[in-house]
């Protein structure tokens, strides 16, 4: 009985693929130094607290003194529409109350390269989120079928690995705890400056990535998607947007499911992100909301279908839930360590 | 010290801490997805998010260890997402075809593994994800309570009590699932697979 119960024995990381992902990593953060980026000193810890005015004006300077060399200015046709929409955006009703959460439901089709960097699958993938004003919530996840993403993607695949198993997609629900759901990098918006110089500071800070204006344009989106930041900061991010140099406005575009919008696209000269590659974020013109995103290098997209306020959870959770969930509850990548830690179980879909 | 070293910038320092500490990171990716190939990128994305966070996180030798733990517990949660991050930057820089076989040898072995461990996350999947992440980390990976702790942010006290109620939960679990429910809990597996 215990067979299935106990993991299977540890397997060796194959020694050559160790040293071409060591390889790959050393080069990565090498490059990253290169760059200028940050690299890691001393026992710092991050502080949010950037209220006082010398702090902004310091944080400003950085921010332009960080600026690649050459780079340009910010598009003033880009930067007029991202002011506009912030104007639009600061007067939208979506605050949820206590007891009421911010539902959000998209599909995205992003692609993943298990098993080499050819190796391209894709899936596309519901998701729906509701978000407490306490920090609890729920986050559905419908996945489809993974595919290749095309005959070459394929051939890559199996060359790579020929043990490479296609997953056939599914139902999962994830239930957090009050304070334990977060998808941005901080959802202690009140630490988040308005200021969209001192913004653009902030984020680099939280990311800890390529300080450039393809990763700020990164950060942008990630502030922006499946979030409750309020409307507010939400204006703000769009005024921290209109100061990236390289950001181009598209005018009115499609996205993936064909609704019009208003684009606004950072296509990189590299190196970060990599050259060549392009990001969009498509704005609502009456709202001012993100309604969608697309890009490539890789190619992937997504669509915001829904963001409104409900009144209640689509169920309970399958047991009680309580916090703490961790150190702040940031529950985004590689903020905190260990920083989400589910209050809740994955359970099957109805 | 080596992580002293990583922390101020020595990325020599930081490769020979890959070496040491890639293989478990590897086989605990590996558990939580029954996926061989996809723990192999989480790894990469685990080690570049822990270079990049090393300035933030106070880290002596006896946390580093915890601190990948932890890090690789939010890659694999945040699978999607981190590895659209990781691969724009790992896809700058190709990964060359190896002609080592690698996994020739052992490609029914791990494909074993691969299919008793959907099994066993088949099961998991009916733990709370509190309970999932302790036991996997203590069970499956050897971390002492004080190290699951630091990776999780959660007091000792929590990670015994959730240790104890998910070994309990998963026993009950694996009898009422009984000898002949393999393809149910394999359908199951797939969810949690494809989260």
């Amino acid at each position: 009985m215990s067979d299935r119960l106990t993991p299977t024995p540890d397997r060796e990381f194959p020694q050559s693929r160790l040293k071409q992902r060591k390889e790959q990593l050393l080069s990565q953060i090498q490059a990253e130094q290169r760059h200028g980026l940050r690299r890691p000193h001393g026992r710092r810890r991050l502080t949010l607290a950037v209220g006082a005015a010398a702090a902004a004006a310091a944080a400003a300077v950085t921010v332009v003194a960080l600026l690649p060399a050459g780079s340009g200015g910010p598009s003033p046709a880009a930067a007029a529409v991202l002011n506009r929409l912030a104007r639009l955006i600061v007067a939208q009703p979506l605050t949820p109350q206590p007891g009421q959460y911010l539902y959000i439901e998209s599909r995205n089709e992003y692609p993943t390269f298990a098993g080499g960097t050819a190796c391209e699958t894709v899936a596309v993938d519901r998701r729906q989120i509701w978000i407490g004003t306490d920090g609890s919530g729920l986050i559905r996840d419908t996945t489809g079928p993974q595919q290749y993403s095309s005959p070459a993607a394929e051939a890559a695949c199996l060359q790579a690995d020929s043990q490479l198993h296609l997953r056939s997609g599914g139902t999962s629900n994830d239930w957090f705890a009050p304070q334990c759901l977060a998808l941005a990098p901080t959802n202690n918006w009140d630490s988040l400056s308005r200021d969209p110089h001192v913004l653009l500071q902030q984020m680099r800070q939280l990311d800890g990535g390529p300080p450039t204006p393809g990763e700020d344009f990164v950060h942008i989106g990630d502030f922006l998607r499946e979030t409750d930041a309020p409307p507010a900061v939400r204006a703000a991010l769009y005024r921290a947007a209109a100061l990236i140099p390289g950001i181009e406005l598209l005018g009115t575009v499609r996205d993936h499911n064909g609704r019009p919008g208003l684009g606004i696209a950072y296509p990189s000269r590299g190196p970060y992100p990599r050259k060549g590659s392009s990001s969009e974020l498509i704005f609502d013109p009456k709202t001012g909301e993100l309604s969608g995103e697309q890009g490539t290098g890789p190619t992937y997209w997504a669509v915001y279908l829904s963001q409104k306020v409900v009144n209640q959870l689509p169920g309970a959770p399958p047991a009680p839930l309580k916090p703490p969930c961790a150190k702040g509850g940031a529950g985004y990548g590689h903020q905190v360590p260990g920083g989400s830690v589910m209050n809740g179980a994955p359970v099957t879909s109805p | 010290m080596l992580w002293d070293r990583a922390r101020d910038g020595d990325v020599a320092a930081f490769g020979v801490l890959f070496e040491r500490h890639a293989g478990q990171i590897y086989n605990y990716c590996f558990r939580r997805t029954a996926d061989w190939a996809l723990a192999e990128d989480l790894t990469s994305a685990t080690f570049l998010l822990a270079w990049r966070s090393l300035g933030r996180e106070p880290l002596e030798a006896e946390s580093a260890l915890p601190l990948l733990y932890g890090i690789a517990t939010n890659v694999v949660r945040n699978r999607r997402r981190s590895l659209k991050r990781g691969q724009n930057a790992f896809r700058r820089l190709p990964l060359p075809r190896v002609e080592e076989p690698d996994f020739a040898e052992e490609t029914a072995t791990r494909l074993d593994d691969q299919v008793a461990t959907r099994q066993l996350l088949g099961l998991f999947a009916g733990l709370p994800g509190r309970e999932q992440d302790v036991l996997a980390l203590c069970e499956w990976s050897s971390l002492s309570y004080e190290d699951a702790a630091a990776a999780l942010g959660i007091p000792i006290g929590t990670v015994r009590s959730r240790l104890a109620r998910g070994r309990r939960r998963l026993r009950e679990l694996h009898m009422a699932s009984g000898p002949g429910e393999d393809s149910k809990i394999n359908a199951r597996s797939i969810e949690v697979n494809d989260q």
